[in-house]
């Protein structure tokens, strides 16, 4: 499922990102890619945020759609 | 030992706490500057080292070094090109891994390096174990343990960097057969690029396996680099092809790989727990329902500390520019000189100089909330708010710098890639009401308005700031600069507990520019005012002053001898050393009541109080001298009237003087387009000449208003604007509002110049926002007129 639609604090695997290869690039730069373990700590209309490889990262909406997680 | 500079070059993630071992390392010998050609800043700072002179370059912070922004494009150009001595890459030690993707990157550069363990402290109590000394033998580097904040590591990485210690390691990835064999293909094709160009020859393969746009473009330029180019095209379509995904995302991937399994050797222990207290804190603090009540609560509580802690030594302070200034006044020559020293410069700067404490704890508060990770949390808790005006939270933190100064935060503005949110957001941010507006509402509040609202009104100016921001940046969004709103990705640091260090040495900076400032701009500018308000010098009075004033004189002499000296047979009782000294006592008792009951309210208890203990002094002293104290409570009543009435001609003779000199003939000019909004000329003066800095409207009203002082003691200037009929609350609080909202000043503007590359977006600034000053000013002027606030 997309990370916009997961619980809070419930660790989560990425699956597949289906960004642009840019922005896929981009948060690969920040540590998100494939396989790793993924937490929501928190999430409103219009962000996330989320845990990954021992920091916070900050997402729009839209971008953290395109995240796939189980 | 030769003598010639070592150059070091600090690398690292944002936020890895690169700064301050910058900052640590070259102290105030620091210059900012840009790299030729593009907007990237360079930082470079000097230090002597053992007897060598040491250049510290701080590259810019970044995650890796692709091509996607030029920062990374600076950062490794500059190590590649330049030749530094040695590269510091500074690591954050509780956030492993992915701050070793940029060290891998660093690695493959192949120059001397060595890595500094940063927050050292952080991840040991966080329970995480780094076994250094097997990471610096796997990657062949030093590595140096460093606690950036407590100054800690410091020498050692000099003394690597002074000694020549530093290898240039390696961290031998194996991409891979497929990967591997194409590299060993490209690689002799590219002796000439690695001779232009300063590559490694496996550093510029790998590139142009990634698709690297710099690299393909640099290499093109190069003879036979076309062919080359192809080639490596070629062997990405068929990597894409054979392994099912894009080369670059491949090689990424190995390097996480390479970390991960180089983390699982030297990671000894990890207490997991412990990594999630951010999270516990972050779970409450940006909570949907929690986090932006939470956020406003704190701001108002920011304000409300800043006025209140900030009035005690505000008031020492205000003690010490009196007596500066009575000191002057009773020592100079009359003339131009002494009025120009008591009411310019110290009537100008020190109405200034004042504010120091409320400036220094704002700046105080502003870091505490960056040191502690608060200021990146409210990027994410103001995200919703901003999405809905077409921004996103990452515009909120150069907005939220600007309640310190705008000036940075319009440089702070340089995160947002998208030159449209860019240009949106350094339109509003003036609109959060800087520091330098502070001393102006200080003044003006806490003249008219009661201690206990203080605080909520001035909460009220910068919620308006920041409500005004908000909706044009809804308007400019809608009208000017349409589009869908950017994608973005911003890392949030742990909170951590910053160190006082810090947040003083911070807090010292900002007060250092605003000393400065003081000292140069305002008092310029506090001297122009002070001969724009005193000349003309020759002005045609409506009154003979001086002979009324020698006429009340005369009959108060007059008075005095028929109804005291004649009665009592006493000759000259100017020198009649009894009655005088009774005259005296009464007088003193007057003083003090008039003193201590200056802010009682008619009918309280406390003034009622005043009034019988006055009696009862009063009441002492006739007893004891019964004979004389009538006539000398006459006396007394009759020097107070004579007292008063040369004030007050006093008064209106420099009002008359003031309204004649250039500056009120200025003010006269555009009264009657402020008077709608309630502003009187001097108001007029004060603004116009606030253009080239806000705090300077305190300083010219400050000379303005003491232009009438410079024989007696002079008063703090809020008594004098509570004395001014022209002014009450709502005058002052409309006078706030546009001092809020009206033209950037000079710095601001210049700054928006430079960082839009046009005057016409600086202009626009300043035109827009007085033109929006105008009209709220008008509406809360007037509106507050109607519903009966007017004094």
């Amino acid at each position: 499922m997309p990370l916009t639609m997961a619980n809070p604090h419930k660790e989560l695997h990425i699956t597949a990102i289906h960004s642009s290869q840019d922005m896929r690039m981009r948060l690969c730069n920040m540590g998100i890619t494939a396989g790793i373990p993924v937490r929501v700590i928190s999430r409103s209309p219009s962000s996330l945020l989320v845990g990954v490889r021992d920091t916070r990262i900050m997402l729009d909406f839209k971008t953290a759609h395109q995240i796939h997680v189980q | 030992m030769d003598n010639k500079r070592i150059t070091i070059a600090l690398a690292g993630n944002p936020n890895s706490g690169k700064t301050t071992i910058f900052n640590n390392l070259t102290g105030s010998r620091q210059h900012v500057g840009n790299y030729p050609g593009v907007t990237v800043e360079k930082k470079e700072g000097f230090r002597c080292f053992k007897d060598q002179e040491l250049l510290i370059v701080d590259l810019p912070g970044t995650y890796s070094l692709t091509a996607y922004s030029p920062e990374e494009v600076v950062a490794r150009n500059f190590v590649v090109q330049d030749n530094p001595d040695v590269v510091v890459d500074i690591i954050d030690a509780s956030n492993l891994e992915r701050n070793l993707y940029l060290a891998t990157q660093l690695l493959e550069l192949e120059i001397p390096m060595v890595l500094a363990l940063n927050m050292a402290d952080v991840a040991e109590s966080w329970g995480i174990k780094i076994n250094d000394e097997l990471l610096a033998q796997k990657l062949g580097v030093s590595v140096v343990r460093t606690v950036g904040s407590r100054n800690q590591g410091m020498e050692e990485l000099l003394e690597i960097a002074v000694t020549k210690k530093a290898r240039s390691g390696s961290c031998n990835i194996n991409y891979g057969v497929d990967i591997e064999g194409a590299l060993e293909k490209l690689e002799p094709l590219l002796a000439v690029a690695h001779q232009e160009l300063k590559f490694p020859k496996r550093w510029l393969a790998l590139k142009l396996l990634e698709n690297d746009k710099d690299i393909i473009e640099h290499v093109k330029k190069i003879s036979g680099g076309e062919a080359t180019v192809r080639t490596a095209a070629e062997a990405r379509a068929a990597l894409q092809k054979k392994l099912g995904e894009d080369p670059e995302m491949l090689i990424a991937d190995l390097r996480y790989r390479f970390i991960g399994v180089l983390c699982r050797e030297i990671v000894i222990a990890k207490n997991t727990d412990a990594v999630t207290i951010s999270d516990k804190i972050d779970k409450v603090l940006t909570n949907r329902a929690l986090g932006l009540p939470l956020f406003l609560g704190m701001m108002w509580l920011v304000f409300n500390l800043v006025f209140t802690l900030g009035a005690f030594p505000q008031g020492w302070l205000e003690k010490g520019v009196e007596l500066l200034g009575s000191w002057f006044g009773q020592n100079l020559a009359e003339g131009d000189l002494k009025s120009l020293i008591v009411d310019g410069v110290i009537g100008g700067v020190g109405g200034v100089i004042v504010f120091l404490p409320n400036i220094l704890l704002l700046f105080f508060a502003i870091a505490l909330l960056e040191g502690t990770g608060y200021m990146a949390r409210a990027a994410f808790i103001m995200d919703r708010v901003m999405h809905k005006v077409g921004l996103h939270g990452k515009s909120f933190i150069p907005l939220l710098l600007g309640f310190g100064c705008s000036v940075p935060a319009i440089m702070g503005a340089r995160t947002l890639e998208n030159p449209r949110d860019r240009l949106v957001t350094i339109l509003v941010t003036p609109l959060m009401s800087c520091s330098a507006r502070l001393p102006v509402y200080t003044v003006l509040i806490s003249a008219f308005f009661g201690e206990h609202i203080a605080g909520n009104v001035l909460f009220s100016i910068y919620l308006l700031g920041i409500v005004l921001a908000i909706v044009m940046a809804r308007i400019f969004r809608s009208v000017f600069f349409t589009g869908s709103t950017e994608p973005f990705v911003m890392e949030l640091p742990p909170y951590r507990i910053p160190t006082l260090r810090s947040i003083v040495t911070h807090m010292w900076e900002r007060s250092v520019l605003y000393v400065q400032k003081a000292g140069t701009i305002i008092l310029a500018i506090s001297i122009i005012v002070w001969f724009l308000t005193n000349y003309p010098s020759e002005v045609q009075y409506s009154k003979d002053y001086e002979g009324l004033v020698a006429q009340s004189k005369t009959a108060f002499t007059v008075q005095v001898d028929e109804e005291i000296a004649q009665p009592l047979k006493i000759t000259n009782i100017e020198e009649h050393l009894a009655f005088q000294a009774v005259v005296t006592k009464i007088s003193k008792v007057e003083e003090d009541f008039k003193a201590k009951s200056e802010n009682l309210q008619e009918g309280s208890p406390e003034l009622d109080a005043l009034k019988s203990e006055k009696e009862i002094s009063l009441r002492k002293i006739q007893t004891v001298e019964s004979a004389l104290y009538g006539p000398a409570s006459r006396y007394t009543e009759l020097k107070g009237k004579l007292d008063d009435n040369k004030d007050k001609l006093d008064k209106e003779q420099t009002g008359e003087k003031l309204a004649q000199s250039y500056a009120g003939r200025a003010g006269k000019v555009i009264e009657p387009i402020i008077a709608p909004v309630g502003f009187d000329w001097k108001m007029g003066v004060g603004l116009f000449a606030a253009f080239a800095a806000k705090e300077v409207l305190v300083s010219t009203l400050g000379t303005i208003y003491s232009v009438g002082a410079a024989d007696e003691n002079s008063i703090p200037l809020k008594e004098a604007l509570a004395l001014d009929p022209a002014f009450n609350p709502l005058v002052a609080y409309s006078l706030m509002v546009f001092v809020l909202i009206y033209s950037p000043c000079l710095p601001t503007i210049a700054v928006i110049k430079r960082e839009t590359n046009s005057w016409k977006w600086a202009i626009f600034s300043s035109v827009y926002s007085t033109m929006l000053a105008w009209v709220i000013a008008f509406i809360v002027y007037q509106g507050g007129k109607l519903m009966g606030f007017g004094g």
